[in-house]
């Protein structure tokens, strides 16, 4: 067979390894780098080293031989350098015996956002990485993991940047594809992100994918006003719903309107029978939309699946003030508020609801030192949101974030300084390449 | 030998034969894992010994063990041991023996220690080529700028 790399070009490197899946090549396979592919410089060394034949378990082999033109670090040293076995197919680079289908397989694991560095790797791999039968597997993979979008708009530049979890690193990426009136961040959701805004009189919505720097204005709902908007995507369907239900500026009722991406229209349903919201956020969680209501007090809750409202009686707990709801995974709703304000025992609990006995159970307190450093000031305003049983935790002034994992239990800081603005809008994203 | 057949199917044990010969003795459940050693036992009934030539003994004693230890926990410090040949090798190795739970952990390690690296190190890793030109490269490189920040040292 052929020495893999005869060719400088990984393409037709790969179709001779195809060829030799079938082909025993069971021995040790590291060899000294005496026949790496041609790098633009130096010439191939074409030495019958590990031919069928030859056996050398010389340890002065271990040595890595000069031809590549970079030196090499610590960790190649370590890689290279193994004892040859005969009597076995030999392949001068291990590497390249990878199967297509596999090196799909490992890129499809690496974190989307690094996906864009990859593209400078070869001719090969940017294209690869463009490719929309790759993207649409690399979604397929499980979550990257849970990241903080935090938008900020001043003047005329959106300030974007986004914080990966697991990889504990900020990325400034790039929101000017949005159009100048996309303004207010309404939400993330399996990986499109939701704004709206004015253009002229007319109040729009667009849903996007920053990955892919794609966007999609949705048409005008009936009553077309800025109103209180959530998005939410169903992988399983390939599709996302928008759901408007109140304006956001008065009290004032409208029927719920919700989009749907397979329709690309509105629909229009029952009005929400309560009013004054007494706060300005809601949740959704197992196809519900839960609102807290002051009269009747409770939850207003809308069922997707049967288009209409109900009213869930469950009291909240004394002496809360700037009550979040927050959904967790599955059924779990949460109920994020300061309690005792102008008072010494001032913090914030959580609770969470019980479905069954319609009641607010606590189940967290934020430890007094968290508290003092995310509001300095004690009537200082607080934002909270939410993923999968993690509850993200912003303060106006102090310009950090603090999360709590609700399983864990575990309290920690967000690093860096995206938070700093105060007209600062944020929530949770998880990065994925696919659109709908 | 009716008297070995109807002992519990768990206990019945197997030989698998490296590339190398070594040979390693496991009990049936273990290497019904492979998928590749379940279709040849589907195969052929009575077989004893199983040849697996596309693996090195070395190689196919660290798949034994995973599989026979794999949890969460042990999965999350297997990779820790192995470089990056290994890695692989040992993902050809779970490719070829048909072992989904071993080439998705083996994926995701390799795509770890990949991932927040510079283009350069990629290309040593996997020994390939830059064919861009420095022009093409340089586009790219400022189209993404913000995903070229915070890159480990290689």
């Amino acid at each position: 067979m052929n020495c893999v790399g005869q060719s400088s070009e990984l393409g037709s490197s790969l179709s001779i390894v195809e060829s030799v899946e079938n082909v025993v090549f069971g021995g040790d396979v590291r060899c000294c780098i005496q026949a790496s592919p041609p790098r633009g410089n130096g010439s191939r060394n074409t030495s019958p080293m590990g031919r069928v034949g030859s056996r050398n378990t010389s340890p002065s082999r271990q040595k890595v031989v000069k031809t590549k033109p970079r030196g090499l670090d610590e960790e190649t040293h370590a890689t290279f350098g193994k004892v040859v076995h005969a009597d076995v197919q030999m392949e001068d680079n291990i590497w390249a015996m990878l199967p297509e289908d596999l090196l799909h397989e490992i890129l499809a694991r690496v974190p989307p956002f690094l996906i864009f560095r990859l593209r400078s790797v070869c001719k090969r791999w940017n294209l690869l990485l463009q490719d929309s039968s790759f993207l649409k597997f690399h979604s397929s993979v499980p979550s990257h993991g849970p990241c903080v979008l935090s938008f900020c708009k001043n003047s005329v530049i959106p300030q974007c940047s986004v914080y990966s979890l697991p990889l504990k690193t900020w990325y400034r990426m790039c929101f000017t594809f949005l159009p100048h009136w996309a303004i207010w961040l309404i939400g993330s959701s399996g990986g499109l992100v939701c704004f709206s805004g004015c253009e002229g009189p007319t109040f729009y919505i667009l849903v996007c994918n920053p990955l892919t720097q794609t966007w999609r204005k949705l048409p005008c709902m009936h009553f077309n006003q800025q109103r209180q908007l959530i998005m939410v995507v169903d992988r399983s369907d390939q599709s996302f719903k928008v759901i408007a239900t109140n304006d956001i500026c008065s009290d004032k009722s409208f029927p719920t309107e919700i989009y749907d991406s397979k329709e690309d229209r509105w629909s229009v349903h029952q009005r929400m029978p309560a009013s004054n919201l007494c706060s300005s956020k809601m949740a959704y969680c197992d196809s519900r939309l839960y609102f807290e209501t002051l009269s009747p007090l409770g939850l207003m809750m809308y069922r997707l699946d049967i288009n209409c409202w109900e009213h869930i009686p469950a009291k909240f707990p004394r002496s809360l003030l700037d009550g979040y709801l927050v959904a967790g995974t599955q059924k779990r709703l949460f109920l994020v508020g300061r309690i005792g304000l102008y008072s010494t025992l001032q913090s914030i609990k959580i609770w969470e609801l019980d479905h069954a006995k319609i009641l607010w159970v606590e189940i967290s307190r934020m430890p007094p030192k968290y508290f003092r450093s995310l509001l300095r000031l004690s009537a200082e305003r607080f934002e909270c949101f939410g993923l999968d049983n993690l509850i993200c935790f912003t303060s106006y002034n102090q310009g950090k974030g603090l999360l709590f994992d609700v399983d864990k239990k575990i309290w920690s800081w967000i690093g860096g300084s995206a938070f700093q603005s105060y007209n600062n809008q944020a929530c949770f994203y998880e990065p994925r390449y696919q659109s709908y | 030998m009716a008297e070995e057949k109807s002992q519990a199917s768990s206990s019945k044990m197997l030989t698998l034969k490296a590339s190398d010969g070594v040979l390693f003795e496991v009990e049936l459940n273990i290497a019904k894992e492979m998928k590749t050693v379940q279709a040849y036992i589907d195969d052929c009934e009575d077989i004893e010994t199983i040849p697996i030539p596309n693996v090195l003994g070395k190689h196919l004693a660290i798949v034994i063990e995973y599989i026979k230890k794999t949890n969460e926990e042990y999965d999350a410090e297997f990779e820790k041991q192995w470089n990056m040949d290994d890695l692989q090798l040992l993902l050809l190795a779970a490719n070829y023996l048909n072992i989904s739970g071993l080439q998705e952990c083996l994926c995701k390690a390799i795509a770890k220690r990949i991932e927040n690296k510079s283009p350069e190190y990629v290309r040593k890793v996997f020994n390939i080529e830059n064919d861009h030109s420095p022009e093409e490269e340089a586009k790219l490189r400022k189209e993404y700028k913000w995903a070229f920040e915070g890159v480990d040292k290689d």
